[in-house]
């Protein structure tokens, strides 16, 4: 096992701010989707989270660790719990915004640029640390290949509620 | 070989799936997809690294035999077990093929062994076994929360 520090410091003070600021932004948000597809959105952030970090930054391959140390702890499950609001925000900023078809992959880039810089503040505080000959560039390809499958899942939803919607309709007539 | 194995396992327990004649609704298929795998990795992490009960193989094809029990077919039968116990009325096909799902992934636990991707440490095949059910139990529990939420 691999020990980065022993002290509860900037990286779990970041942790927890950042935790607070997401969820506060997440319960202020007006109610847009109905409840079921809600925690779908949110699930899509921490099932990523988990996904990658529990494949790539594990051995054999092992690219990076997460937190003070190389094992699994309850600030990596922070970590993996804080993402839910972040993609809900993603897809409820889609949503609202209605962003058209053309535009979408330029969202995704825009997205994927905050996800980078936030993931080189994390690395500077020691929630990250990389091994091997992983470097941070190497991240973006995964958040332009996340973020494009969510805006799949996000389509995906939305017609099968539309079908849904219109059967009910057409059941009634 | 074994990671050809294990793509077959993966293509069966998809197939399976993909027959069933009822299915959920998309948001109800990706919730459990989603629940099973956090589930499945989570468990996954805290018996191998944090407790070191199991210990992983090195070998590169071996492990991703293990990422497809892990991702592929171990979500997708507990996916295919949500559904039939969500969308078939009888209650001897209900058991008959929940047993059999539960037989399938113990088979496939069994290949692991076998084929040295893992090797129990502290740990059993019966603790294993143990495991899957409470796994397939917590599935089924969170799920029928979630079903709560429906209309809101």
């Amino acid at each position: 096992m691999t020990i980065y520090d022993n002290h509860f410091n900037s990286n779990e003070w970041f942790l927890i701010c950042l935790l607070i600021a997401v969820y506060v932004i997440f319960f202020l948000l007006p109610k847009r989707f109905p409840r079921q597809v809600t925690i779908v959105f949110l699930l899509y952030g921490i099932f990523v989270s988990y996904f990658f970090d529990l494949t790539i930054g594990l051995k054999p391959i092992d690219f990076y660790d997460v937190n003070d140390t190389s094992k699994y702890s309850i600030f990596d499950f922070i970590t993996y719990v804080m993402f839910a609001p972040v993609s809900y925000l993603f897809f409820y900023i889609y949503d609202r915004m209605k962003i058209h078809k053309r535009f979408t992959p330029l969202y995704i880039l825009m997205w994927a640029c905050v996800a980078m810089f936030m993931e080189w503040v994390s690395k500077y505080l020691g929630v990250y640390h990389y091994r091997l000959a992983y470097e941070i560039y190497y991240s973006f390809g995964i958040y332009l290949a996340v973020l494009s499958v969510g805006i799949i899942l996000y389509h995906r939803i939305q017609n099968s509620l539309e079908t849904e919607k219109h059967s009910q309709v057409s059941f009634k007539e | 070989m074994e990671f050809l194995i294990y793509l077959i396992l993966s293509w069966i327990s998809i197939t399976i799936y993909a027959l069933l004649p009822k299915k959920l609704k998309v948001v109800e298929v990706i919730f459990v997809f989603f629940v099973g795998s956090i589930l499945v990795m989570n468990l996954f992490t805290i018996v191998e690294y944090n407790f070191e009960l199991i210990t992983l193989t090195t070998e590169t094809d071996k492990y991703f035999s293990l990422l497809l029990y892990r991702s592929v077919i171990l979500p997708v039968v507990l996916l295919t077990f949500i559904t039939i116990l969500q969308t078939v009325e009888s209650n001897v096909h209900k058991w008959g093929s929940s047993l059999f799902l539960y037989g399938f992934i113990l088979l496939v636990e069994y290949l692991g062994i076998k084929f040295a991707i893992y090797f129990y440490t502290k740990w059993s095949f019966l603790l294993s076994s143990i495991d899957i059910l409470l796994v397939f139990g917590l599935c089924l529990f969170i799920f029928r929360l979630y079903k709560r939420q429906e209309g809101k």
